[in-house]
């Protein structure tokens, strides 16, 4: 493994360097035509870039003893969870992701605080409706700057204030309950990636006063995958669903 | 920009690109090809590999094109 590491590290520099010479070439280039060609390879170098460090990152993964599990089947392996271990981080990509959602509620089946960030729940309680999901046993966490009737309501931009809501709901829960988050990714509409880790730290941190465990649902895609990454050290487990 | 200058830039980038990275990239490839890495570990990164050996090679012919250009 450390050989990989070396290589990759190797490729990160050629890489770096390769955008840093073509950004200087594009300064001196008067023709048109030549400008673009090279502009268009410096842009793939930047791709590059971030490939070779997403490469990085799974490296680093191992190193830390994360094992990354796709799951092909429609299951979700959650044997353990809240009982041996309180925090999961699950990728999806946005076509499986509600799917995945109520997987993981319908395979739990306790009780529910279901944070959803960036939109209300009306879709997502259809569907677990459909799946003759018990909707009395959810609690529904809504930071869409509107209130909802029925729902707690939360400004997705005061992150203390999402995190006194759900302590405080954590408080009042009775034997075994989740988190559910819906989706992490979408705090980086508002925060940076350094206050969303800090953020994550510290939920995860409060479960372990309480008998719950947490669900950091995240999109997986290339846009998204920088900050998964950084999430994914923080939680006890990871799994991939769907692609 | 002289035609001159052209070529020394871009046989400079020709020597950044198409050497050092595409045989990196080949050890690189063997060595995951070859690795302990579980199924989905090993298929994302030899993905990106493959994705950045195709990349490196249609940069390099376009690099010599260029190269030819300029000549002319």
């Amino acid at each position: 493994m450390s050989q990989i590491n070396e290589k990759l590290n190797k490729q990160l520099k050629i890489e770096k360097n390769a955008f840093e010479l073509y950004n200087s070439f594009i300064k001196k280039i008067d023709d048109f035509k030549l400008r673009n060609e090279v502009i268009k390879i410096r842009n793939d170098e930047k791709e590059h870039i971030n490939l070779v460090k997403e490469m990085i990152s799974i490296m680093r993964g191992y190193k830390a003893g994360i094992r990354t599990t796709k799951t092909k089947e429609k299951a979700i392996n959650l044997g353990g969870f809240i009982d041996k271990f309180n925090s999961l981080l699950v990728m999806t990509d946005i076509g499986g992701y509600a799917h995945a959602i109520t997987r993981v509620i319908e395979e739990l089946g306790v009780d529910c605080i279901y944070l959803s960030f960036n939109k209300t729940p009306r879709y997502i309680k259809k569907l677990l409706a459909e799946h003759k999901i018990d909707l009395r046993r959810i609690k529904f966490v809504n930071c869409v700057k509107f209130s909802k009737e029925g729902d707690i309501n939360a400004n997705p931009e005061a992150l203390t204030e999402i995190s006194l809501a759900l302590e405080e709901m954590m408080q009042k829960m009775k034997g075994k309950f989740f988190i559910l988050v819906d989706t992490i990714s979408a705090f980086s509409l508002y925060h940076s990636a350094n206050s969303i880790l800090r953020f994550v730290g510290l939920v995860n941190s409060k479960l372990e006063k309480y008998n719950g465990g947490i669900i950091w649902m995240a999109v997986d895609d290339e846009n998204e995958e920088g900050l998964n990454e950084k999430i994914g050290p923080l939680c006890d487990k990871i799994i991939r669903y769907g692609s | 920009m002289k035609n001159k200058d052209i070529i020394k830039m871009l046989s400079e980038s020709l020597s950044i690109e198409e050497i050092p990275m595409i045989s990196n990239l080949e050890e690189l490839r063997g060595l995951v090809n070859n690795s302990s890495l579980d199924d989905y570990a090993k298929a994302k990164m030899l993905k990106h590999i493959g994705h950045l050996i195709k990349d490196t090679l249609q940069h390099a012919r376009i690099i010599t094109r260029l190269m030819k250009g300029a000549v002319k």
